[in-house]
């Protein structure tokens, strides 16, 4: 008899997400959960002693490295190993020094995603994610940008999407959610990342793995994706 | 920050839409707006100002200013850009800063003759309406021109200032080590020498922190009739230490902490001193100021509309770009000829003199360096070179060019060969850190740092045609044209390189002193993208990508893990990454059994086991079977495990069973992945090392599928459940385990959250079906009483269907 094989929703969301972005021409890049604060902060152009840091509350380590709190130094790691064109994922663990509740995590995982050519646009960005969530959600949905401010991105931008239609979870349907945030690779980063800024442009986007999987899937509770209870996983069949 | 819609309204003359609509037109065009409130007759934003724009737009006229660009309606009054206040010391008073990097600017105004008291009861609403309290017309004044302007003011009672033969003379310095200041509110606060403060020159007493807070020494009071005004800048970062020491947060120091322009303290204090005046009567009788050397130039950014178009996607002309230039009210010139911009620059420097560390703000015209000559040509024609600052950066940065096809208007570099006395160091924004300074380079400094130019590059000039250049010499002490051939600065081999590759328009851009966020052409970029709106450019699909995607050996390693272990009934869980042993250990964890990083899976996969077999009967398994994919630290290096835990709830047979099936998921991962695991096989876990076990391996990509459509989690009760059994004859004919199943189902009711048949047997013409019960309430801890009863019910029902006994 065959079993039923169950998936944790996490490891499902990754897959489908390499699933989407492979077929778009992304590669999977990953990179250590413990990174120094170049490729965290100054490589990403988040200087020292800037409220900036402040939007990112750090575990730090004796010697001075820190959990990385976001995966964007795997970017970074990748774009001094390659040069462009570029289409990468890098999903991956973060943390972020933060007390726990419903809606958040000290630990969670993010799915960032960055495009560097010479001729890659906003208008490019806009396409990914429309593509994205409307493949990962299996509805129709829409994207919408609002100007906002990270350090390694300009324009910044917070990325809303909204599902419509049948298929759309009923709680969901017909509302703008916040879900990921995104821009346009700042100069700084590319040059700091050894690329040339003259030539090359892109976007990168990012956003929690855990939130999707709350929107898709209704689990209300950001605690049950780590705390290593298996009626999580029993929750979820396989096709 | 909140902001009130009567206020912004003074700002018009047009009237402002409704409050609905500046919402909606500021959290798509700037800032989100997360709360509107009807207060009185008037409207209170909540806006969240962006990290960026808090040097601008933490006040009312900044806000209004955003207004203006999005809505395109004209201010009919602009305190900081109106006109530019020109500051003259005049009267007693003096000003004396220790350190003009702590504080750039500093000035102060003394007003006498004022009398103190209630302010006007338009102040008082001002105020009131956005949350602020009001305390009298002097302290009044001075916080609504800081919600009006965005500069934090202060006032000082003079009377209560030891004057030295009638002089007011403050010291601008920072604390000692031990010394003391009482607040305003009352509390006395302990210094130390990263705290800056102003103190009265002649007494040396604190008169209040720099930048954060004012003391009680020099409060204004009912019976003060003499101030002295404060309008300043502070370092950013050496306030927010000292607010962060202090554990001192105010509207202040959050101003200062983000930077404020150098130029906003002039022009706010005379709106502060008009205000003073209309509200508490007096004469301004003494001005004094200091402040380090402002920049003689202003910013300026060059671009073209194509390269606006290049990043945002857009199909802008030069007209609609220059359109929205315009709603931002920003100067601008649109170069038609650059390369004739360029060389007319030049000409206009020759004579200017050389200066070796000339900075293009301070010093042009009337001294450049090679650099700053052709920075400031370029950037005067519409091109910004960003990073690319000194003269080999912009030798690499820019494209090269054959000697007989350059064209005025481009670059000739060289390498002089003439190595001059370098000292000392310079900061760099771009890098952001300390560089040593060099004379001939052979690698670039900070446009792709350290790229190898090897003949090296030390000196640049503007071609301009018929062999001749125009160029920053050191040897003749200025700017000087002359034959390239007949040139001692250019008697080595040169480079050619090119600026201007077509025939397009160029904007050059001047950014007013408010905008200390627009330095490079891609933050002009963003404002033209979120003022065209976001929504207006639509998605454009990326083109198919012809490489073969790199692979990744661990995922595809974990991807083929999981199909594996899943099809033998493994159940995969993520735990914490923090756990109370380990060899990593975090300097700020979240609580102390979580102060280190785990070293092994194997520590939160036993937990696991042990929360799983509770649940298990709740899921109906019969043993728990999981699994962790992550990341370890060792004291040296992360690596990533694979952890496989069975705990069996055979009761007769626990460990043979568990370690038959442990056993049995490594031999499947051996088999599927080609591999011998070299692992050792505990009680209830082994676990490997992904990297390690597949060593040299190539893996394929599994096909493994997503979730089932249509899956919604139901999130578990949080309270106990309870077991039952019930066993139940069923006569032949009389029913079977479906039928048994319904009734036992609809007479437990909701409560019965699972039942699993577990036995099934026939004797003398009889079934006996037996099943085990879970009972879960999502609403409280259930009483055996509760389930009792319950079981009661059903034994009852069962017992009453005609061939059935409940055993």
């Amino acid at each position: 008899m065959k079993l039923t094989l169950y998936h944790h929703p996490l490891s499902a969301a990754i897959r489908d997400a390499v699933r989407i972005f492979s077929r778009m021409g992304f590669d999977v890049a990953s990179g250590p959960e413990i990174e120094d604060e170049w490729h965290n902060f100054t490589a990403l152009n988040v200087p020292k002693d800037h409220p900036a840091r402040d939007m990112q509350d750090t575990f730090w380590l004796p010697d001075g490295r820190v959990l990385r709190t976001h995966t964007s130094p795997v970017q970074i790691r990748w774009m001094k190993t390659h040069s462009p064109p570029i289409r990468i994922i890098a999903p991956g663990k973060v943390f972020r020094n933060e007390a726990t509740d419903m809606t958040h995590e000290a630990q969670f995982y993010q799915l960032e995603g960055l495009v560097v050519s010479e001729d890659t646009t906003l208008a490019h960005l806009k396409w990914v994610l429309e593509t994205f969530f409307s493949e990962f959600f299996d509805s129709a949905v829409e994207v919408r940008l609002r100007p906002s401010f990270f350090g390694f991105t300009e324009p910044s931008v917070e990325v809303d999407m909204r599902m419509s239609g049948e298929s759309a979870p009923q709680k969901l349907r017909d509302r703008w959610i916040e879900v990921f945030g995104a821009g346009m690779v700042h100069p700084y980063v590319l040059n700091n990342a050894g690329i040339n800024s003259k030539k090359y442009r892109g976007f990168a986007f990012g956003g929690g793995i855990e939130r999707l999987c709350m929107l898709r899937w209704g689990i209300d509770d950001i605690r049950v994706f780590h705390d290593g209870d298996i009626r999580l996983t029993s929750q979820f069949p396989s096709k | 920050m909140k902001v009130s819609l009567s206020w912004l309204q003074t700002f018009f003359e047009t009237p402002l839409p409704d409050a609905e609509d500046i919402k909606q037109v500021l959290t798509f065009g700037a800032f989100e707006v997360e709360d509107v409130e009807g207060i009185g007759n008037d409207v209170v934003f909540d806006v969240n100002v962006l990290p960026n724009r808090a040097h601008d737009c933490l006040s009312h006229r900044g806000i209004a200013k955003e207004l203006s660009v999005l809505l395109d309606i004209p201010m009919k009054r602009d305190p900081l850009l109106d006109q530019k206040n020109s500051c003259v010391c005049i009267g007693d008073l003096s000003v004396v800063v220790d350190d003009s990097n702590a504080c750039p600017v500093y000035h102060a105004a003394r007003i006498s003759g004022i009398t103190v008291g209630p302010s006007p009861d338009w102040l008082v609403k001002r105020l009131e309406t956005i949350g602020q309290r009001s305390i009298n017309n002097v302290v009044d004044a001075t916080n609504f021109v800081m919600h009006e302007l965005g500069q934090p003011l202060h006032a000082f009672d003079t009377g209560k200032l030891s004057l030295r033969d009638g002089i007011v003379s403050l010291r601008v310095r920072m604390a000692r080590a031990g010394e003391r200041i009482h607040i305003l509110g009352g509390e006395e606060i302990e210094l130390s020498e990263r705290i800056q403060l102003i103190t009265d020159a002649s007494s040396e007493e604190p008169l209040a922190i720099a930048g954060i807070k004012g003391g009680a020494h020099a409060e204004v009071d009912n019976a003060t009739t003499d101030i002295v005004l404060e309008s300043a800048k502070f370092h950013p970062s050496l306030t927010r230490k000292a607010s962060q020491i202090l554990k001192i947060r105010t509207d202040a120091s959050q101003r200062f902490e983000n930077e404020i322009p150098d130029e906003l303290p002039a022009q706010a204090m005379q709106t502060l001193i008009e205000l003073i005046l209309e509200v508490a009567g007096g004469k301004q009788i003494a001005y004094s100021y200091v402040q380090r050397q402002m920049p003689k130039l202003p910013y300026i950014v060059g671009f073209s509309s194509s390269e606006v178009n290049a990043l945002l996607g857009t199909q802008l002309s030069d007209e609609e770009v220059a359109r929205i230039l315009q709603r931002f009210g920003f100067e601008f010139e649109i170069v038609r000829d650059p390369r004739a911009k360029i060389v007319d620059c030049a000409r206009s420097a020759i004579g200017a003199q050389y200066k070796r560390l000339a900075r293009i703000r301070f010093d042009t015209p009337e001294s450049f360096n090679c650099s700053s000559l052709t920075s400031w040509c370029a950037i005067e024609a519409g091109y910004s070179f960003g990073i690319a600052r000194i003269a080999i950066d912009q030798f690499a940065y820019l494209d090269h060019v054959d000697e007989k096809d350059a064209l005025p208007g481009d670059f000739v570099f060289t390498n002089t060969g003439v190595v001059q006395k370098q000292d000392g160091v310079m900061y760099s924004r771009v890098l952001d850190t300390i560089v040593q300074d060099e004379s001939i380079r052979t690698q670039t400094l900070e446009f792709l740092p350290g790229t190898d130019i090897g003949h090296g590059v030390d000196h640049v000039g503007v071609y301009v045609g018929d062999g001749k250049v125009i160029h920053a010499s050191s040897s003749a002490g200025e700017v000087v044209e002359e034959l390239l051939y007949e040139s001692k600065g250019f008697s080595k081999e040169k480079w050619y390189r090119r600026v201007v590759h077509s025939n397009e328009s160029r904007f050059a851009v001047t950014i007013p002193y408010t905008r200390l966020d627009l330095r490079l052409p891609s933050d002009i970029f963003e404002e033209i993208g979120r003022v065209y709106g976001y929504k207006n450019i639509p998605a454009k699909q990326l083109p198919p990508r012809e490489l073969v995607p790199e692979s990744n050996e661990v995922f595809l390693c974990s991807e083929i893990i999981r199909k594996t272990l899943g099809n033998l009934g493994f159940l995969e869980v993520y735990s914490y990454s923090f756990r109370d042993v380990g060899k990593v250990l975090l300097s700020n964890p979240l609580s102390q059994d979580k102060a280190y990083l785990r070293e092994t899976l194997a520590g939160g996969i036993a937990d696991d086991l042990e929360k799983g077999e509770y649940h298990a009967s709740f899921l109906g398994l019969q043993s728990v079977l999981l699994y962790e994919i992550g990341t370890v630290f060792h004291s040296n290096e992360e690596r990533v495990h694979v952890c496989v835990g069975v705990r069996s709830l055979d009761s007769k047979n626990r460990d043979s069973r568990s370690k038959e099936k442990l056993l049995e998921a490594k031999e499947a991962l051996e088999r599927v992945l080609g591999i011998n695991l070299d692992v050792q096989i505990g009680d209830e876990t082994f676990e490997f090392d992904i990297e390690r076990a597949i060593s040299g391996k190539k893996l394929w990509s599994t096909d493994l599928a997503g979730v089932a459509p249509g899956v919604v989690y139901v999130a578990p009760s949080s309270y106990p459940h309870v077991l039952r059994d019930i066993a139940v004859w069923v006569a032949d004919g009389k029913g079977d385990s479906h039928t048994v199943l319904e009734m036992v189902q609809k007479s437990a009711g909701d409560l019965l959250v699972r039942a699993d048949l577990f036995d099934t047997f026939t004797k003398d013409g009889r079934t006996s079906y037996a099943y085990h019960l879970v009972f879960q309430s999502r609403e409280k801890t259930l009483t055996d009483h509760e389930i009792n009863d319950i079981m009661e019910k059903v034994t009852v029902l069962l017992d009453a269907q005609e061939g059935w006994q409940v055993r």
